[in-house]
């Protein structure tokens, strides 16, 4: 027993993959996705995507990271336990700057590959499009457009023609296994 | 929405043939992508070769020494190095600040000349990330072991304790404590981060079992998609952009460990970006030492081309060429400031108890990369090989000559003394070389040595909006 | 034989024979083996720096304050700034802030449960010292202090707290061998316990800190031994345990945990007032904080005796003042001062001005060593006023030593006198 999960289709260019997924678009799909061995410049706004959220995770790890320092340091060389240490100042903004510049970076570090992780909803380790026989081609030389059974335009015949008219080669529906 | 417009051929060219400008090609002859995963996946998925084994077992033997020097050490006491009053520290700080210099190179590479969009980064930046980790492994040994009670070494942590005593955050020491582990992690992320594609790759060629489980675990399920890369590529800008002031920074903090004591030859602001010059110059120089035999060995002539060696020389040239200016500067802002104390400790430099390490580490720092003005030596890809190992000879020298001539000789005569390594000091540190081995040989052989998609990115077949 | 004895050094007795002690018709022959003497100083010149100061009686006579015109800070912006002219006792219990780029905070702890009422110091008067060095025995046997053996002394790792310095300085500088007409300059050096010391500084762990009375604390158990604070001490009076001197015997350290213990007839001769140290730690002169302990605890039990006596009170509802609880001038006397057959070595409370050590540090020839780093040093020298006799045929006008800081400072006033 199958359940049909999408229609794809396999390019053999950046260009052709490119060009595709411009009238992709502008046919109205909502619900697809491209595959490319490599990330293809100006895809993004091809397919109508904004700009990725990362940088909003890194900016919060950063500013955790700031403000644990100079609190870290704040309580304990002044308020905790302060000690006379070379005639120096109990806390100043000066000496804790390689200890809250140094967490700033490795929080918003862990910001930033946590957020893509997030964002992109991983680690996800099945999914449908592992079911199509050429996927492991999407690594190497491959690319493929990938039109979701669950967008409102799809039709099994008529996407599967559009996607061949488009120049895709070996247009087929992937279907996934149920036991 | 982003449309490429079509520019119109300006008059000129109606009347002017241009000369064809020489774009040198990344990858060479013509590769296709699928040259390029049959590559990289091939020499992780073929058997392994009987020359690793033979290269595995040494290392092992050699890290060995390592291990043992550091038990005797641990159980005995400092005293089995050579430390003494005055040289307490001997070459523990030395090798400590050598492994962590020749890890910056493989940031720079991955984050900096990313930021500068210099795409022949492509085919040697997984490498050198795997060098940077490797190598602040290496260092993090010195630092934690050097201390007189390693079993309380977790005091430099900010964690409570039965003393109910906190660190001191104005030591460079408890600097080093956040710089370090820092370092270690982001380019750990980094490294990893960058590899989540590739392992994807291997995971869906993989036949065996255990491969597939090894690389779908670590590719989290990695799929190609759009949407996927539009993500990633921003996470890898901005950790490229974490990197580049966190390179910068961690090793200005391992110079303040020289650089905020009071001690003649050690006082001064020069060492943060001296020290970081002479990281990335080291670090060339190891990016060199072991990517030249990868590239013969595994047949990767294509992917690491003569331009890279070429520039990876010329960054090797201007980075020695400013720790030799920066040697210059120390010198005449010796004599310039009119401190006697000063002034004797460069002298005692170059012509006091240390002078031979100091010829040593001239000859080799400052004169040596100078042979790499000429292209005719670049070209040669052996002399580049022993011209490498020489720049790191003279770079551990150089740490050698700031720590150990001005400990040796400072202020009050009357506690100058001479330091010598002990068999256990010289064991340690060469065994540090093969922990260092261990470590890279299984990089090679387990993981993609480089960087698949950003090498095909920077291919031709690559752009969109080329014809072809 | 001891276990320091064993195997070092020739036993002469072979040579005595029957009862004389005299013997006559000896001959000497070179063996051609060679003999490498432990030696704690191996350089014997000051190269020229105003470590000893040191003048003739007409050169003192002339100027009193000769001591403060030599070495760097006689050159340099001055140290306490617009605060220079501070009395002893200001500057001891207010820190003020001199030329230093920050404000220090009060290092009484004035407003802490534990304020400071005394302020420790310390004078060696350099004229005084005859170089004896029964200063460094007593701080051993005081201090528990730890015997190393010949071969750790060879590789530099001598524990003593305080130190004799021996310089030679000659009329004719030739560094590499030892000249035949020299002066000898001695000056013990030991933990300065400076106000802004420079080796708190670099402790990641607090395992050294300032106290409230101007000491420069040494927490052995907080010490993990990273060893950066004896590297930055400029005076190089940090001693660090390389090895476990007191528990394993002194001829087998180097087989650790295999070797054998020290003989515990040893641990008997130590003073019970102060904590034996273990491998891994960094010691220095503390200015026998066990004695200071001591009478302050003694000063204070008294104080409350009397109190009590006094108004029947008791317990916490006791008010002592100040005055009662502060240690009388002479009571605290360090191992090394009690030793010194000169008298050279003066301890006491600077922030009175009527101690001992307070006058001695306003003598003319007080300087501090290194005085130009800011250190603050609460230790100062008294510099040395040499009187030869004018009619002796090896009369100099100027000590060596000064002359050679004069050729080394001022190497165009050649024959100049500063």
């Amino acid at each position: 027993m199958d359940i049909k999960y999408a229609a794809a289709a396999s390019f053999s260019s950046a260009k052709e993959l490119y060009d595709a997924a411009g009238k992709v678009r502008e046919k109205g799909y909502k619900n697809w996705e491209c595959f490319s061995p490599i990330p293809v410049h100006g895809l993004d706004a091809q397919m109508g995507y904004s700009r990725s959220k990362v940088p909003r995770f890194t900016l919060a790890g950063g500013l955790t990271g700031f403000f644990t320092g100079m609190l870290i340091v704040w309580f304990m060389n002044e308020f905790d336990y302060p000690l006379i240490v070379g005639g120096k100042p109990y806390f100043s903004p000066i000496y804790p700057f390689p200890v809250f510049y140094e967490l700033t970076i490795l929080f918003a570090a862990f910001g930033t590959l946590f957020g893509m992780f997030f964002l992109n909803r991983l680690p996800r380790h099945n999914h449908p499009v592992f079911e199509h026989p050429d996927f492991g081609r999407t690594g190497d030389d491959q690319y493929m457009i990938v039109i979701e059974v669950d967008d409102p335009l799809f039709d099994e015949n008529d996407t599967i023609e559009f996607l061949k008219g488009l120049g895709g080669e070996s247009a087929q529906i992937i279907r996934e296994p149920i036991d | 929405m982003s449309e490429v417009k079509e520019v119109e051929e300006h008059e000129i060219l109606k009347r002017v043939d241009p000369a064809p400008w020489k774009d040198v090609p990344l990858v060479l002859n013509n590769r296709s992508y699928k040259w390029v995963t049959d590559k990289i996946c091939g020499i992780v998925e073929s058997k392994t070769p009987t020359w690793w084994w033979w290269c595995f077992i040494t290392a092992l033997c050699i890290a060995s020494f390592t291990g043992m020097g550091l038990v005797y050490l641990v159980s005995t006491g400092v005293g089995v190095w050579g430390n003494n009053n005055p040289v307490n520290w001997g070459w523990a700080i030395v090798n400590f600040v050598f492994w962590i210099g020749i890890g910056h190179a493989g940031t720079l590479i991955s984050a900096v000349l990313c930021l500068l969009k210099q795409k022949w980064r492509t085919s040697i930046n997984r490498a050198s990330e795997a060098m940077t980790v490797f190598a602040v492994l290496c260092a993090g040994i010195f630092p934690l072991f050097h201390v007189g009670r390693v079993w309380f070494a977790w005091w430099l942590f900010p964690l409570p304790n039965s003393n109910a005593i906190w660190p001191q955050f104005r030591s460079p020491l408890e600097w080093d404590v956040f710089a370090v582990s820092t370092y270690a992690t982001v380019s750990i992320l980094f490294w990893y981060m960058g590899m989540i594609p590739d392992m994807a790759v291997l995971r869906d060629r993989a036949k065996e079992t255990w491969r597939k489980y090894f690389y779908g675990f670590f590719a989290m399920g990695w799929r190609n998609a759009n949407n996927h890369w539009r993500n990633f590529e921003m996470a890898y800008l901005l950790l490229a952009g974490l990197s580049t002031p966190l390179v910068l920074s961690v090793h200005t903090i391992v110079s303040f460990d020289f650089a905020v004591a009071n001690l003649p030859g050690w006082h001064t602001t020069i060492f943060p970006p001296y020290f970081v010059a002479g990281a990335i110059f080291s670090g060339f120089g190891m990016v060199l030492t072991l990517l030249l035999p990868v590239r013969s060995v595994f047949g990767l002539r294509d992917l690491i081309t003569q331009k890279h060696i070429d520039n990876m020389c010329m960054i090797t040239l201007a980075t020695g060429s400013l720790v030799g200016y920066a040697y210059a500067m120390e010198f005449f802002i010796a004599w310039y400031g009119a401190n006697s104390y000063e002034g004797f400790a460069f002298i005692n430099r170059a012509f006091g108890n240390y002078w031979w390490s100091y010829w040593i580490m001239v000859s080799c720092n400052v004169i040596c990369p100078q042979l790499f003005w000429f292209k005719k030596i670049r070209e040669n890809t052996p002399l580049v090989w022993i011209i490498s190992i020489f720049v790191n000879v003279g770079m551990w020298f150089e740490r050698f000559v700031i720590a150990n001539t001005t400990l040796s000789r400072d202020f009050l005569p009357s506690s100058w003394g001479y330091y010598s390594p002990t068999v256990v000091d010289i064991f340690t540190f060469f065994g540090t070389f093969g922990f260092f081995s261990v470590l890279f040989l299984l990089f090679l052989r387990f993981l993609p040595l480089m960087p698949m998609c950003e090498v095909k990115s920077v291919m031709p077949q690559a752009n969109p909006h080329a014809d072809h | 034989m001891g276990r320091v004895g064993q195997g070092t050094g020739y036993d002469v007795t072979p040579l005595l024979s029957g009862d004389s002690l005299v013997i006559s018709g000896v001959s000497i022959e070179p063996t051609g083996s060679f003999e490498i003497l432990a030696n704690v100083q191996e350089h014997w010149s000051m190269e020229g720096r105003a470590i000893v100061r040191e003048a003739n009686v007409d050169e003192y006579t002339s100027d009193t304050g000769f001591a403060s015109k030599m070495g760097a800070e006689s050159h340099s912006p001055p140290m306490w700034g617009k605060d220079q002219n501070n009395s002893l006792a200001e500057k001891a219990t207010s820190t003020p802030r001199g030329n230093s780029a920050y404000e220090h905070p009060d290092h009484t702890y004035e407003k802490s449960d534990v304020f400071g009422i005394h302020q420790w110091g310390m004078t060696i008067d350099l004229n005084q010292c005859t170089g004896c060095s029964a200063c460094v025995v007593a701080c051993q046997s005081e201090n528990n202090i730890p015997v190393v053996g010949k071969d750790q002394v060879l590789r530099g790792r001598e524990m003593h707290w305080i130190r004799l310095d021996r310089y030679f300085s000659s009329p004719t500088r030739d560094g590499a061998e030892i000249p035949s007409d020299v002066q000898v300059s001695f000056q013990g050096v030991a933990c300065m316990h400076c106000e802004t010391a420079p080796c708190e500084s670099v402790c990641p762990v607090n395992a050294t800190v300032h106290d409230e009375e101007g000491l420069n604390a040494m927490a052995y158990n907080r010490c993990v031994g990273t060893r950066y604070c004896a590297n930055n001490c400029p005076y190089k009076v940090r001693r660090f345990n390389f090895f476990d001197w007191n528990k394993r015997d002194t001829n087998e350290l180097y087989q650790g945990p295999l070797g054998e213990k020290n003989d515990s007839l040893v641990d008997l001769g130590k003073n019970p007032d102060v904590t034996v140290r273990m491998r891994g730690v960094m010691e220095k002169c503390t200015y026998c904080v066990q004695r200071i302990q001591e009478s302050k605890i003694r000063t204070k039990v008294n104080a409350q005796n009397k109190a009590k006596y006094n108004t029947g009170e008791d317990g916490a509802s006791l008010q002592l003042s100040t005055k009662d609880l502060k240690v009388p001038d002479g009571t605290i006397k360090t191992a090394c001062q009690q030793v010194c057959p000169s008298e050279a070595i003066v301890f006491g409370d600077v922030s009175d001005p009527d101690s001992k050590v307070s006058k001695l540090k306003n003598n003319s020839r007080d300087y501090s060593v290194l005085g130009y780093l800011n250190t603050r040093p609460r230790t100062t020298f008294l510099a040395k006023v040499r009187n030869p006799n004018p009619k002796m045929p090896d009369f100099v006008s100027s000590p060596y030593a000064t002359k050679e800081y004069h050729d080394r400072a001022h190497p165009s006033h050649h024959g100049d006198q500063h």
